[in-house]
């Protein structure tokens, strides 16, 4: 298997979706080249027609998609989290009675068992 | 037989065994069983305490155990449902057990007081204080316990001095600690003017509590905190009580924006709340809570996350948001391990993501990648296939899209690879490229490799029928043609692969792999034709050998057998000499030539070509092979010359070898030459000794354990034991070694009956006398000590 692992992504590089056509795909390599001209930019030109070249050619292209895992894939978008329907209710009060009330029936309802229980009829 | 005074319906358990049943059962807290046996008391009294055909209200009489049974039955229905309330965690269904014990019971004050306390747990407050009343009434006297469950109606009613006055109505000796708990609660939530005088208990939750009101939330957590490193085991009263302080601490730290503690605290919370029959009604804010600490945390720390969705998921499987930020977050760990090289936790989890949706494509694509780079091949192909099998269902659909056929392909061939790399039938890499051409018939590169798979698994029509797609395609050339002329050969169609060897030929002469394909196919030709004893179509198909190739010895050889065969000496031998000349410099093939001068009696011929060889190569391998091929034509004396002058060359393993050889020849004495040899040309083989015990094991002497040939065996193989002992590089002799000494212990006649299973028609037992002792016999060596490594103890 073509080891490409650590190899710069080329979607990355062309800032483009794993799905885009090769219309989309030339139409990124020229804009990215307009903006790192060989002249001015030979690094960065050679990066940009490197992952040009992969991703035009349909057998690299369709290597790198099987073979690589693709870091560009958010790890996880807060965007996406599903939310709870209500707000936690901040400490109050009312919250405060409410638990110590329930903790004291339940309480009251084990030591009354607890008598019922205890004696015999 | 002797049944016949049985009756054919048994009664069963009378009301009384029922009864009785029931009380074990309350005892065991088993509170199902006991109302099944309840109702089952109750119908049959029912049964009893109304004659049939009566009128209903007729009085009959009932016996007095009866009477006492249907007594008993309210109260013990009531203590039933009880067992189940306690054993529920739900309040509401608290609730209902203890309504049916109240109604079977309803002068019971303590299980109105019950009822009450479930009530306040499920918020029923204004039911709970009517049931209060009547508890009231049934319990005139008070009591701590209903002084405890009017103060609670009352406090939940928003009346804490009424609250206050029920308490303190209660006397100090029954000021127990569920009094002091309720009266601190009481003077918290009530106020100053609520407290009570005496109140002596502090209880951290209470404390902690205060601390809260007044806004000190440092104060408060350290509070929660000190209580929570309790070291006994909690009532489940209790543990509700620590589990809240816990749930407070964690409630504390969200609001003061402190994610991952207050988690931390909540996933804890989760974990002990689960296993707990009581619900509390902080539970329902504790995933909401919970649920928005994780969310906040998810981009910093999304396993702490992970980990809170999965233990909610775990304990409410319901919970919309915990199952779908659970996969998020999966997939989230998965990608990240992935990328981080943790390829066991990032197999791990994109398998647990398939469990969900088994047909997630990027988590077969993930899980497949993963598996290979944990060096799981064979798994990885499971993977790659399901992945392959969804996009042969998806094809038609998905084939305009952009790369989607190229990546199938890509798939399918590197599943083809992996076959072939981890050794999988060749038949499932025939069925993988014949999958793929269905979708991709056009493909010439696929029908060729599914043509040579097919050939190589030897299904040569079906090989035909892709040869024959091929041909369609690409039209018919010199390559087709051998192809289906090795096909048809295989197909046994002889006739139509010669035709079609013949004009691949013609279409290429100079393709020399044809040629190879057309002899070989030739060679099979040749012996079917001899094994038919049709002998002129033999010498036909040599001579196209030969035309195709006049430098195929092979051909000459067998031309020059059927020559000889027939007499026509002059003839053959004039062949047997081509192939010499045709390949000058192969002892190997003078060898050759010689066995056939020897098949057919011409020693001389046969010498010379032997010491040709020899001039080639004066090794040992081509010495042994010649003293080898003269014992095929009987003439040891021949080949032991040729042996004596292997073994000048010969390493011990070599002479040990021709040591065999002379004993499966009957050359008792030859054999204990080449032996000493060995002994000599080093004293410290273990080899040489462990032959001689196998040669002196087979004598008839040998049987006998006291005997002089079983004693020289076993010197023999104790001499190969230390030998091999000395030396780590002679382990492997170990297992031989013990494999004799097991053999030895074997009692004389089942070795007698071994040996004779193995002896063939002819043989004779080897004589006591030959060679025994043989004049070649030496003295075990001085074996040093070794000098490294562990002894190796047998």
């Amino acid at each position: 298997m073509d080891e490409i692992h650590h190899r710069e992504d080329p979607y990355e590089i062309l800032e483009i979706a794993a799905g885009a056509t090769e219309a989309e795909i030339k139409q990124a390599y020229f804009a990215k080249v307009r903006r790192h001209p060989p002249e001015s930019d030979p690094e960065g030109f050679k990066r940009i027609r490197a992952a040009y070249e992969i991703l035009r050619s349909a057998q690299q292209r369709a290597e790198l998609d099987l073979f690589q895992f693709d870091r560009r894939v958010a790890a996880l978008d807060p965007s996406q989290l599903a939310r709870p329907e209500v707000e936690a209710p901040k400490i109050s009060t009312a919250t405060i009675k409410e638990d110590l009330l329930a903790i004291e029936a339940l309480f009251l309802f084990e030591d009354v068992a607890s008598d019922i229980f205890r004696t015999e009829r | 037989m002797g049944n016949k005074s049985k009756s054919k319906h048994r009664p069963g358990p009378s009301v009384v065994d029922l009864v009785e049943l029931v009380r074990g059962h309350l005892r065991r807290g088993q509170g199902e069983e006991a109302l099944e046996n309840l109702r089952a008391a109750e119908a049959k009294l029912r049964q009893a305490t109304q004659a049939p055909g009566q009128s209903p209200g007729k009085k009959i009489s009932i016996p007095p155990h009866l009477v006492a049974a249907q007594n008993a039955l309210p109260d013990l229905f009531a203590r039933a449902r009880l067992i189940l309330a306690r054993q529920e965690a739900e309040p509401r269904r608290k609730v209902e057990h203890l309504r049916e014990a109240a109604a079977r019971v309803p002068r019971d004050g303590r299980i109105a007081l019950a009822l009450v306390a479930a009530r306040m747990m499920a918020g029923e407050k204004d039911a709970a204080a009517a049931d209060f009343r009547r508890a009231a009434e049934l319990l005139p006297s008070g009591g701590g316990l209903a002084a405890r469950t009017l103060a609670m109606a009352a406090l939940a009613s928003g009346r804490p001095i009424e609250a206050k006055e029920a308490l303190e109505r209660v006397s100090p000796e029954e000021r127990d600690a569920g009094w002091q708990r309720l009266a601190t609660i009481v003077g918290l939530l009530g106020g100053l003017d609520a407290r009570i005088e005496g109140v002596r208990e502090s209880f951290p939750l209470l404390t902690g509590v205060e601390h809260l009101a007044r806004g000190d939330r440092d104060a408060a957590l350290r509070q929660f905190a000190s209580s929570l490193a309790q070291d006994r085991q909690p009532t489940e009263a209790e543990a509700a009580l620590l589990t809240t302080e816990l749930f407070y601490a964690g409630a504390i730290r969200f609001e003061a924006g402190e994610d991952e503690a207050a988690l931390s605290s909540l996933s804890e919370v989760l974990w002990i709340a689960s296993s707990y029959r009581w619900r509390l009604p902080w539970m329902s804010r504790l995933t909401a809570l919970g649920h928005t600490a994780a969310n906040r945390l998810a981009p910093t720390n999304p396993s702490l996350s992970l980990k809170w969705w999965e233990a909610v998921a775990r304990h409410f499987p319901d919970d919309p948001v915990a199952r779908t930020n659970q996969a998020l977050g999966l997939r989230a760990r998965a990608i990240k391990a992935g990328i981080d090289g943790d390829f066991e936790t990032c197999a791990k989890s994109w398998d647990e993501i398939l469990l969900a949706n088994p047909q997630n494509e990027e988590a077969l694509k993930n899980l497949a990648l993963a598996r290979e780079k944990c060096g799981r091949p064979a798994e990885a192909i499971d993977a790659w296939r399901r992945l392959d099998r969804l996009w042969q269902q998806q094809f038609k659909q998905r084939a305009v899209e952009s790369g989607f056929k190229e990546r199938w392909l890509t798939l399918g061939h590197h599943i083809v690879k992996l076959l072939l790399d981890t050794g999988q039938p060749v038949s499932e890499v025939v069925d993988q490229l014949e999958a793929m051409l269905r979708h991709d018939p056009e493909n010439l590169d696929l029908r060729r490799q599914a043509f040579d798979r097919l050939i190589e698994i030897e299904l040569p029509e079906r090989a035909l029928k892709h040869l024959d797609k091929i041909e369609q395609q690409d039209g018919r050339n010199a390559n087709t043609v051998v192809r289906r002329a090795v096909a048809l050969a295989d197909a046994d169609r002889w006739k139509e692969a010669m035709s079609h060897f013949e004009e691949a030929i013609a279409l290429d002469p100079g393709n020399q792999s044809f040629r190879r394909a057309f002899l070989l196919f030739l060679d099979r030709e040749v012996s079917a034709s001899l094994d038919r004893r049709n002998i002129q179509r033999a010498i036909d198909l040599l001579n196209r050998q030969l035309a195709l190739d006049g430098a195929y010895f092979p051909a000459y050889g067998q031309l020059a057998g059927i020559k000889l065969s027939a007499g026509e000496y002059g003839e053959g031998k004039k062949l047997l000499e081509k192939i010499a000349e045709v390949v000058p410099d192969k002892w190997e093939i003078r060898i050759g030539i010689a066995k056939v001068y020897l098949q057919f009696d011409f020693a001389k011929d046969a010498a010379r070509h032997f010491e040709f060889a020899v001039s080639l190569s004066d090794s040992f391998s081509c010495l042994e092979a010649i003293g080898k091929t003269y014992l095929e034509f009987d003439l040891p004396g021949k080949a032991v010359k040729y042996f004596d002058r292997a073994a000048e060359k010969a390493d011990v393993e070599q002479l040990v070898e021709l040591s065999n050889l002379m004993v499966d020849e009957g050359r008792r004495k030859d054999a204990n030459r080449y032996l000493a040899m060995a002994k000599k040309a080093d004293p410290l083989h273990p080899l040489p000794w462990l032959s001689d015990t196998l040669f002196l094991l087979e004598k008839r002497g040998a049987f006998l354990p006291g005997s002089a040939a079983y004693r020289k065996a076993q010197a023999a193989l104790e001499t190969a034991a230390k030998l091999t002992d000395a030396n780590p590089a002679y382990q492997k002799y170990l297992e031989p070694i013990q494999a004799i000494r097991d053999e030895m212990k074997k009692s004389p006649v089942d070795r007698m009956i071994e040996l004779l299973d193995r002896m063939e028609v002819g043989d004779d037992w080897e004589q006591d006398d030959d060679d025994f002792p043989n004049e070649f016999d030496s003295e075990p060596p001085f074996i040093p000590p070794p000098t490294r490594g562990k002894q190796r103890r047998r």
